[in-house]
């Protein structure tokens, strides 16, 4: 939580417009001034960079800029720009640095740059395919339709996240209803001056790219869902891979999935641990999972000792701790 | 103060594209793929120019980049434009030093990797295949692929190869990957030219988790009647038309052959790598040949013309060495250049005087023998000024001296680079200053070039 008042009190200065463009200007070195502090000691605190690191930054900042870009092309397309893509082009950083102000955007963002750093380095580190595991495999040819159906479409949805992670780009497609809502809501304040007509039919077009076009957390879902009672076998990274298995996990212990991905950080152990105890692994099987992802840290022998429910109430405690 | 000299200079517009440029950044220009004008093709350029014309501020910074074949490093300095507001008039550039030397030498495993990764970036379809080369998945968002994705993804299951063309094979599909690996593809519905990548999963047998599949395009998607109107302007060029239809194969001769000395498709017997290492030679050989056909053509055009100023040829030879000085230091040669504080006032063009004292330099240090001298040296005679390049080489005898400025004269040699053209280029450079380019030489005693152009004022 920052400590930046709303709006500085009206009394001081009301006017004039250049006040109004200073006071704006202030209210952002404000908000630097009171990040300054937990961003440092982030930084001091940790010796794993991976949450911040250059990569992921620049990865978030073109996933912004990639949403920006792609609904202002269908903007322009409404509207009969004669060059969409410069139209497009000229407004992208604009609406990404206020999209980048929207922190459940940002999250959701940060979370998928995240899962693909994971689902990279358990590919250079313990060969786990990012696209393709053996459990997406074994249900692809399940007799199962449905399933296998799932599985399916999963498996192209994987291999499109994956590029697209590699270009930085965050399709509209993709986004879940919660994320493309508030992404609608910041452009919509930042574009006050589109006609409603104009707005909702942009609108339109977008919901009709989404509706023909199953994103991939859903995929996931319906996948994870179609287990049903075999949901546990997706619960191994080595075998369901990233994807399947943060899915699962989420479902299984409560969470949110944007936060089961970070807590893969080697800082939230704990949490990490106690998710894998909610969802119903055993201590041991919560160990090996531990260790595929951080082959160096030790289990906390306390998490041995905490029941199912244990585990589950200790999450719902932390603010982060469920899903919406 | 004094007025800095610059080696070239170039100018961009209000949108950052690259207007005119002397060379050498022209040439650098058009390596890093880009065109004149067109939008600076240098990044590391491209960024301070935006920033020195956003801020409206003169900048001087090293700029880093990469030619293809050399790492350039140069020092620029970047003015936003004297008329009023630089965002919308754009900047000049000045290059103060420019130096080239080879890159460091590359692991074959990084080479092969960032080749990858470089053709995972630039593919326009994505496929996963099973080990058996079967599609499973399929990932495209170009025009000109609409029509074999919609095939592919109605047929999954089946081998990537039933849905195009190799080039040039007539053997059963799907071959061993190796050989696939790198092929030319045809594809119904699109006008370009297609390479298939595929990169092997799984080990310790590639490919025993199945494969990524890139099709990588020879060129842009541009709509074809644009391509039409730029072509329109005015008659075929070398420099414009010819050079980058002739740099692109010959590129990926070289890239091939490249991958074939390094035995990145397995391994292979050394006189097999050998020839291939003399594929890549031959193959940069021929960039270089085309580079120079670009330059004859400026030269040998109706309206070339120099444009003489007055300089100082010490100065113009003391950088000449300095940006040579690497090249030289790899076969452990000296340039001994005119000492600092040294003088000779000439009126001629900088960068063209330069352009010539490089190519005899250059030359000097590919005929020398290893731990030779190079000297560099000035001198007058009333009317013209002389900067003299003298090697300790094999030397020429009469009859070599006689045809050496001639047009692609290369004196039997066969080896080595060198395009035949360099001192044709030379020669008419100096023409077109109201000089000469001449030459003495004994066999056995080394040779001595000598570029004479009106003297410049004493008083310089």
């Amino acid at each position: 939580m920052t400590s930046v008042p709303d709006a500085i009190p009206e009394s001081i200065h009301a006017d004039q417009q250049v006040d109004a463009s200073l006071r704006a200007e202030l209210a952002r070195g404000d908000m630097a001034l009171s990040t300054l502090t937990p961003v440092l000691t982030h930084f001091l605190n940790t010796q794993d960079r991976s949450l911040f690191s250059d990569s992921i930054v620049a990865r978030v900042r073109g996933m912004l800029r990639s949403a920006s870009y792609r609904l202002l092309r269908v903007e322009a397309e409404e509207i009969g720009a004669n060059d969409v893509f410069a139209y497009a082009e000229a407004r992208a950083d604009m609406l990404a640095e206020e999209l980048a102000r929207h922190a459940g955007f940002l999250g959701h963002c940060h979370a998928l740059s995240i899962e693909w750093q994971l689902a990279d380095r358990l590919r250079s580190r313990n060969g786990i395919d990012p696209i393709l595991s053996p459990l997406l495999q074994s249900l692809i040819a399940t007799g199962d339709a449905q399933l296998s159906d799932a599985a399916m479409g999963t498996l192209a949805a994987q291999a499109r996240f994956i590029e697209q992670q590699k270009r930085m780009e965050m399709p509209l497609a993709e986004l879940p209803e919660e994320q493309f809502v508030n992404f609608i809501s910041v452009w919509r304040r930042q574009r006050e001056d589109l006609s409603d007509d104009l707005a909702g039919s942009v609108e339109t077009r977008i919901r009709q790219m989404r509706a023909d076009n199953e994103a991939r957390l859903s995929l996931l879902e319906r996948t994870a869902a179609g287990l049903g009672a075999r949901a546990d076998v997706a619960l191994s990274l080595a075998h369901a891979g990233a994807a399947l298995f943060l899915t699962t996990l989420a479902h299984k212990a409560g969470q949110d999935r944007d936060i089961a991905v970070v807590s893969t950080n080697d800082r939230q152990l704990v949490r990490f641990a106690l998710s894998l105890r909610a969802a119903g692994l055993s201590p041991a099987e919560t160990r090996a999972q531990l260790r595929c992802l951080h082959p160096d840290a030790s289990m906390p022998a306390a998490i041995a000792q905490v029941s199912r429910a244990d585990a589950r109430a200790l999450l719902e405690s932390s603010p982060f701790g469920h899903a919406e | 103060m004094e007025e800095q000299t610059y080696i070239a200079h170039a100018r961009t517009d209000a949108n950052d594209r690259l207007v005119a440029a002397d060379e050498p950044l022209a040439a650098l220009q058009r390596r890093c793929g880009g065109e004149i004008p067109g939008t600076i093709a240098i990044p590391e350029l491209r960024e301070q120019v935006r920033k020195a014309r956003r801020t409206n501020l003169r900048l001087g910074r090293t700029i880093h980049a990469y030619d293809g074949s050399d790492r350039i490093k140069a020092w620029m300095e970047i003015v936003p434009g004297d008329q009023g507001d630089s965002r919308e008039t754009g900047c000049s550039i000045g290059i103060v030093t420019w130096q080239a030397s080879p890159p460091p030498v590359e692991r074959d495993d990084d080479a092969a990797q960032r080749r990858d990764a470089i053709d995972d970036a630039l593919a326009e379809l994505h496929a996963r295949l099973d080990p058996d080369q079967r599609v499973l998945t399929v990932h495209t968002e170009a025009e000109d692929l609409k029509p074999l994705y919609a095939r592919m993804s109605e047929n999954l299951g089946k081998v990537w190869t039933d849905f195009v063309q190799i080039d040039g094979s007539q053997h059963a599909q799907p071959l061993h990957w190796r050989l696939l690996d790198q092929a030319r593809v045809v594809i119904d519905g699109s006008p370009r030219n297609w390479t298939a990548r595929l990169i092997p999963l799984g080990e310790p047998t590639p490919g025993s988790q199945g494969f990524e599949l890139y099709l990588i395009a020879n060129r842009a998607w541009v709509h074809r009647a644009e391509r039409r109107d730029r072509r329109a302007e005015d008659g075929a060029s070398i420099g414009r038309d010819l050079t980058p239809i002739l740099r692109q194969p010959i590129a990926r001769i070289v890239a091939n052959a490249e991958t074939i000395r390094s035995r990145l498709a397995g391994p292979i017997g050394d006189e097999y790598s050998d020839y291939a290492r003399d594929i890549v030679n031959a193959g940069q050989h021929l960039l270089s040949l085309v580079d120079d056909l670009t330059d004859l053509e400026v030269v040998e055009s109706d309206g070339f013309r120099a444009a003489p100023d007055a300089i100082d040829l010490a100065d113009v030879a003391q950088r000449a060495a300095g940006i040579l000085a690497v090249r030289a230091q790899e076969k452990r040669i000296t340039i001994a250049a005119p000492p600092q504080g040294a003088t000779q006032p000439a009126t001629a063009e900088f960068r063209r005087v330069l352009q010539v004292l490089l190519n005899l330099v250059g030359n000097a240090i590919r005929y020398s023998p290893e731990g030779s001298t190079i000297t560099i040296a000035l001198g007058s005679d009333g009317a013209k000024a002389h900067v003299s390049v003298r090697d300790e080489g094999p030397g020429l005898d009469e009859q070599a001296q006689r045809i050496v400025f001639n047009k692609f004269e290369r004196l039997g040699r066969s080896g080595g680079g060198g395009s035949g053209l360099g001192l044709y280029i030379s020669k008419r450079l100096a023409h077109a200053m109201g000089g000469d380019l001449t030459l003495q030489s004994r066999p056995g005693e080394g040779a001595t070039f000598t570029l004479s152009v009106p003297i410049g004022d004493a008083a310089g």
